[in-house]
C-alpha cells in the first residue's frame, strides 16, 4: 500500500488550510424594525417578510 | 432515487410525508372551542428541506381534488335533499335519477378514493375536496409557498421554515411609478400644471401635518 514518504510540516499543512476559513454569514436589517438576520427570512423580532408581517408576535 | 432522502428508508418516508401532508390540510379547518388551536391556519414549520419535499406532494394532492369539482357539480343537478332513508329518499333511490346520479358521481368518489389511499385520513380528505379545492379553483398551480424561518432548531440546529397555503398573507406588489416625461408642452399648459401641483402639495402638506397631529393626540 502506499504511504507518505515524508512527514508533513507544520508550515505545509497549514498553508493548504490557509483557504479552508468559513466566512462570516453576511446579515441583512429589517426594513421595518432594523433587528440583523440571514436574507430571505422572516424577521426574527416583527415577523415581517417581503411587505407584510406574517409570524405574529406576542408583546 | 428523484428528491431528497432526509435520512429515512422508503417506507419511514412515505409515512413521514402522509402524516405531514395530513397535517398541513387539515390545518385549514379550525376548531374555535379548542385551546391549543394554532394561530395561522393552514401552516405548519417544518425543516427547510422537508417543507421543500412536501410541496410537490400536496399540490399533487390539490390537483387531483380540483379534478372531481366538475363531477360534483354535474352530479348535483340529480341528487336529492331528502334524508337518507326517508320515503322520498327511497322513492329517488329507485327512480331513474339515481341512476343518472350515481353515473355523474363515480368519477368524483374515484378520485376521493385515490386521495385517501395516500392520505389514510377521512378528516384530511374532507377537508381537502370540500374546502381547498374550491379554493384554488382558478389559480392554475402553486397552491403554497415556503418560507424561512430565522431561528435554526435548538438541538441540532436544524433550518425551520414553514410551508403554507397561498391566498392569505399573500404579498402586496407595489407598482413603480412611471417617470414622469416633461416635454413638448406649450407654455400655457406648463403654467397650469404647476399651479395644480401646488395645490396638490400644499393639500399634501395639509393632510401630513394633521396625521401628525392625530399621532401626537394618540
Ligand atoms: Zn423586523
Amino acid at each position: 500500500m502506499a504511504v507518505p514518504k515524508r512527514r508533513m510540516s507544520k508550515s505545509q499543512g497549514r498553508k493548504r488550510r490557509s483557504h479552508n476559513a468559513i466566512k462570516k454569514v453576511q446579515l441583512s436589517y429589517c426594513v421595518q424594525c432594523g433587528t440583523p438576520a440571514p436574507s430571505h427570512v422572516v424577521c426574527p423580532n416583527c415577523g415581517y417578510y417581503q411587505g407584510r408581517t406574517l409570524v405574529e408576535t406576542e408583546e | 432515487m428523484r428528491g431528497r432522502k432526509l435520512g429515512r428508508n422508503a417506507s419511514h418516508r412515505k409515512a413521514m410525508f402522509r402524516n405531514m401532508a395530513c397535517s398541513l390540510i387539515c390545518s385549514v379547518r379550525v376548531d374555535d372551542e379548542d385551546e391549543n388551536r394554532q394561530k395561522n391556519p393552514g401552516r405548519i414549520v417544518t425543516t427547510l428541506p422537508k417543507a421543500k419535499e412536501l410541496r410537490p406532494i400536496v399540490e399533487k394532492l390539490i390537483t387531483l381534488a380540483k379534478k372531481a369539482q366538475p363531477h360534483l357539480v354535474k352530479a348535483q343537478e340529480f341528487a336529492t335533499d331528502a334524508e337518507r332513508n326517508s320515503s322520498e329518499w327511497k322513492t329517488w333511490r329507485e327512480s331513474e335519477q339515481w341512476n343518472k346520479w350515481n353515473q355523474a358521481i363515480a368519477p368524483a368518489v374515484t378520485l376521493r378514493r385515490r386521495a385517501f389511499s395516500k392520505l389514510r385520513d377521512k378528516k384530511a380528505v374532507d377537508v381537502l375536496f370540500d374546502e381547498i379545492a374550491e379554493k384554488f379553483e382558478d389559480r392554475p398551480g402553486g397552491y403554497t409557498r415556503v418560507i424561512k424561518l430565522a431561528e435554526v432548531r435548538l438541538g441540532d440546529a436544524g433550518k425551520q421554515a414553514f410551508i403554507e397555503f397561498v391566498g392569505e398573507n399573500d404579498r402586496v406588489k407595489t407598482k413603480r411609478q412611471a417617470p414622469v416625461v416633461a416635454d413638448d408642452e406649450t407654455e400655457e399648459e406648463v403654467a397650469e400644471e404647476t399651479a395644480t401641483d401646488s395645490e396638490e402639495t400644499a393639500e399634501a402638506t395639509e393632510t401630513e401635518s394633521s396625521e401628525e397631529k392625530s399621532t401626537e393626540e394618540s
